[in-house]
């Protein structure tokens, strides 16, 4: 095993050796090994899918490896639960915040470590003096001052009695039972709550202790799941893709966080497949292809694309190649959309927009912004309450999601587990979820002809990790196959009009690379496309005008060519220029002949 | 009027016990995210184990703890079911209620014409002598059986429990995203376990208190859908102990006044439109129709919510149905 590994591993903090782990059908890790030093930034760079975040799970105790060692500080771990991995110094942010909505913060934050309960309990005086009246008062007289699990501490008395064979461990399970129900019947959030005003100097990590946690933006979420692992004195802290739900200032101040924890000595792992992030945060990065380490590398030695190519297994393309348009009529508009949240806030405020057949309109803004009900009013899944929508020239105002999807309407949502497919159907049905009215005959759905169509699709569009269409449930591909599998059933029906929201996110770089060309391919084909995204690479990339949306209106538009990302990304942040007489006037739009004059 | 009033009270009190206790239990249950719809079994399990063993002894005290592990065992069967083995927990809270209602009906037979002593009434001590002679709320207030009075003591320790302590906050956590919680270390599994046999052991409380305190006999199917009220009353409380108290009173107060309306004359006459009036009134205090008024006021209760709950602190708890296992992928 060591003949596998880069030179001057010895020094070695946390050394992962051969790791093995199968599910059902599929080795998620083979053999890997990682060897991570102390106090590093460590990356672990793969594609979704290539057993990154089940590597992670091990370490974590989640999930029980088939083969394999842990040793961390020297000593071999043998991992049961979370609860072993914390109690060795582990800590680790999930993929998915692992928070609880209705309890606040610092209820949060000790959840699962009873310890601080008894710090600040004391009995009351007359029961104590009235316990210390009793036989065996030493025992009595020591709960005055419970704390976990100090036995040898027993009381005089208690200690004269545990000389006695066996009265000791009976002592003892007597004590740790008083103490334990103690600690679970009691909470004192006041310790706790110190202790995270004192991260929050320290690490920049603000977030108020008695807050409720619906009520926090996921960057405050965020900062309570890296508080979660500093509470429990964390050594080794893990992050699964911890940006991906992050706007880029957010992620930008995580960065920071992390930084300045591995200055105290902190060894941090980072789990990504974006390329930029390795070179941002990590000393060193490992890379994962197919649940195999690809090798082990400094970051400093490789670039961008090296890195791209251990990761994907071959060269990947930076820039798709944008065709000039061929724009055709307007395929779909809309005018003054106006929406309100369930609280009353308004949320659009008069958008404007015009699509043409064949071009992409870009819509470019901090996510929060209003794209949520814009891309929702464009298709048809919510009514606006002002307003109109037009597809192809007809107002199909409050028609309906059909009424827009047979009008030739295609939608990406933004969120592919919840709203674009239904995780449990098996790949085919989801891939018929549009068209199979259309397939039916009178009623009668045509298995045969549906299955094999799924086939096709799935072979044309690369979609991975499907063993049967029929069988394969939709949530057992990876998030970059489960896109590929929506952009498959809305593009397969030749559609004039895809709003696509947020079409690459959380997607690994190979299969962006696609998703954006096909995209693309699609307009060569006729199809106007509007694109909410708050990637400025990918706006950049992909459209031929560009709209900036910041709270529920535009406040510019330009294009490609126009503007550079830097301006862009001011308007994003609500910044107006002067010169910019789009910027200045509310309700700008986003028609091609430059809005309402 | 009066001695209506007061009697009504009595019953009121009486009536809301039994609800009290197996909504409290329920709430615990449920907050960890396992519903039990086995309470009207164990309720009546818990009743007729009481009952028997009190016939026995002589002891109620015995009876009621022997009523309360009845319903804790019944319970257990449900956590090695829906927690160990993931089974669907609506089939076997349903199969358990099946199963309570067979066997006391079989092994209850015989104990349908015993007698026993069971808990009387007592007066609180102290301030009671004085109060319990006040017009109307006196007996009401001052004069219960102890098993009243220790579900009464239930609701400040159950919220006491799930809001301010170290396992009610494993409890709302294990409930609303059990793997959230394990990865924080809380073992899920044997919070759960407790949970549910807490539960059950406070259905079997109840049963316990409506053969040995409430009606002191044995009658066949003598629960009579109150767990299933108990159920209702828990989403109308929206899983709050006091507001458990609150609706058990108010769904107590429709099961009394069902009782005793039957002596009395509720016609409606000499007021314009006598007729559809009387016809009205005859209708809603129907005893069939008033027992619909509980399962009534929950869906009110669930609408009103609904319409309102932009607050995530209230409502079901997320992960209540879910079974949790560690190693899905």
């Amino acid at each position: 095993m060591p003949a596998k590994l880069p030179p001057g591993e010895s020094d070695a903090y946390l050394r992962l050796a051969g790791i093995r782990k199968t599910f059902p059908g599929v080795v998620a890790n083979d053999d890997v090994d990682l060897t991570v030093r102390r106090g590093e930034v460590h990356a672990l760079l793969g594609e979704n899918g290539a057993g990154k975040s089940t590597l992670m799970k091990v370490l974590y105790g989640l999930y029980e490896p088939d083969a394999g060692t842990i040793t961390l500080d020297g000593e071999r771990l043998d991992l049961d639960s979370p609860q072993d991995a914390i109690d060795s110094g582990i800590g680790m942010v999930h993929q998915h915040f692992m928070l609880i909505p209705r309890l606040t913060v610092a209820e949060n934050v000790v959840l699962g470590d009873r310890s601080h309960a008894a710090r600040e309990f004391t009995w009351p005086a007359d029961l104590t003096d009235s316990l210390r009246g009793l036989p065996g008062a030493g025992v009595g007289a020591r709960l005055a001052s419970p704390a976990r699990a100090r036995l040898p501490d027993l009381g005089r008395a208690a200690d004269r009695a545990a000389s006695l064979p066996g009265v000791g461990t009976v002592l003892g399970a007597i004590e740790r039972g008083v103490v334990g129900t103690t600690n679970a019947l009691t909470l004192d959030l006041s310790a706790p709550s110190e202790r995270i005003r004192e991260f929050a100097a320290e690490y920049g990590v603000d977030v108020a202790p008695d807050a409720p946690v619906w009520d926090l933006d996921v960057g405050g979420r965020q900062r309570v799941e890296i508080l979660k692992t500093l509470y429990r004195d964390v050594e080794l802290l893990v992050l699964d893709e911890p940006t991906a739900v992050l706007a880029p200032a957010e992620a930008e101040r995580l960065f920071e966080t992390l930084r300045d924890l591995a200055d105290s000595g902190i060894t941090v792992i980072f789990i990504t497949h974006k390329l930029d992030e390795v070179g941002a945060i990590a000393d060193r990065v490992t890379v994962l292809r197919d649940g195999q380490r690809v090798d082990t590398v400094p970051v400093d030695s490789v670039s961008r694309d090296d890195l791209a190519r251990m990761m994907v297994g071959r060269d990947v393309l930076f820039d798709v190649d944008r065709p000039p348009a061929a724009v055709g009529d307007p395929v779909l508009a809309a005018d003054g959309l106006e929406t309100t949240d369930q609280r009353g806030v308004g949320v659009l405020s008069g958008v404007d927009l015009s699509v043409r057949s064949g071009e992409v309109l870009g819509i470019a803004g901090v996510s929060g912004n209003g794209q949520t009900h814009l891309a929702a009013c464009l298709v048809g899944v919510r009514d606006p309450d002002a307003g109109t929508v037009t597809v192809g020239g007809r107002d199909r105002t409050g028609a309906g999601p059909r009424a827009f999807l047979e009008a030739g309407v295609s939608y990406v949502p933004e969120d592919r587990v919840a709203e674009a497919t239904v995780p449990d159907l098996s790949v085919m049905h989801n891939l018929m979820l549009k068209s199979y009215r259309a397939d039916s005959d009178r009623g009668r759905i045509d298995y045969g002809a549906a299955a094999a169509r799924a086939e096709r699709l799935v072979e044309e569009f690369d979609i991975r990790g499907v063993r049967d269409v029929r069988e394969t449930p939709a949530g057992d591909l990876s998030g970059g196959n489960l896109q590929k599998l929506v952009l498959a059933r809305e593009l397969s029906r030749d559609p004039d009009v895809l709003v696509a929201h947020q079409p690459t996110r959380g997607v690994d770089v190979g299969a962006v690379e696609f998703l954006r060309s096909t995209i693309l391919d699609q307009r060569a084909s006729g199809t106007g496309v509007v694109l909410l995204s708050e990637d400025l690479d990918e706006v950049f990339a992909m459209s031929d005008r560009i709209a900036v949306i910041s709270e529920g209106r535009f406040v510019a538009e330009t294009t490609p060519e126009e503007a550079d990302p830097e301006t862009v990304g001011l308007w994003m942040g609500g910044e107006r220029t002067p010169g910019d007489a789009a910027a200045d006037r509310p309700g700008a739009t986003a028609r091609p002949d430059g809005g309402g004059e | 009027m009066a001695g209506f009033l007061a009697g009504l009270l009595d019953a009121t009190v009486r009536a809301a016990t039994p609800l009290l206790l197996a909504s409290l239990g329920e709430i615990v249950s449920e907050r960890g995210g396992v519903l039990n719809l086995g309470v009207e079994g164990m309720m009546l399990v818990g009743a007729l184990c009481g009952f028997a063993t009190t016939a026995t002894t002589g002891s109620p005290w015995l009876g009621f703890a022997v009523g309360t592990a009845a319903g804790a065992a019944m319970a257990t069967v449900h956590a090695v079911l829906c927690i160990s083995f993931k089974a669907d927990q609506v089939i076997s809270g349903v199969m358990l209620t099946l199963l309570g209602g067979g066997l006391t009906t079989y092994f209850g037979q015989s104990w349908v014409s015993e007698t026993i002593d069971g808990f009387d009434a007592v007066v609180v001590p102290v301030v009671g002598p004085a109060l319990v002679d006040l017009p109307v709320v006196g007996p009401a207030l001052f004069q219960n059986t102890l098993t009243d009075y220790l579900a009464l003591a239930l609701v400040p320790a159950a919220s006491y429990v799930l809001f301010r302590t170290n396992i009610g906050l494993e409890i709302t956590a294990v409930g609303d995203d059990p793997e959230a919680a394990d990865t924080m270390g809380v073992p899920v599994f044997a919070v759960r376990y407790l949970c549910v046999i807490v539960g059950g052991a406070s259905a079997g409380a109840a049963g316990a208190h409506l053969s040995l305190a409430f009606s002191k006999l044995w009658i066949t199917g003598m629960t009579a859908g109150r767990g299933w009220i108990a159920i209702a009353l828990v989403i109308f409380a929206q899983w709050r102990p006091w507001r458990v108290l609150v609706g058990a009173s108010l769904f107590g107060g429709i099961e009394a006044f069902i009782l005793r309306s039957q002596g009395l004359d509720l016609s409606v006459t000499g007021v314009p439109f006598a007729g559809p009036l009387d016809a009205a009134v005859g209708f809603a205090t129907n005893p069939q129709v008033m027992a619909m008024y509980p399962y009534l006021a929950t869906v009110v209760v669930l609408v009103v919510v609904t319409r309102n709950s932009l607050e995530e602190r209230v409502g079901a708890p997320a992960a209540l149905l879910d079974n949790y296992s560690r190693e899905t992928e």
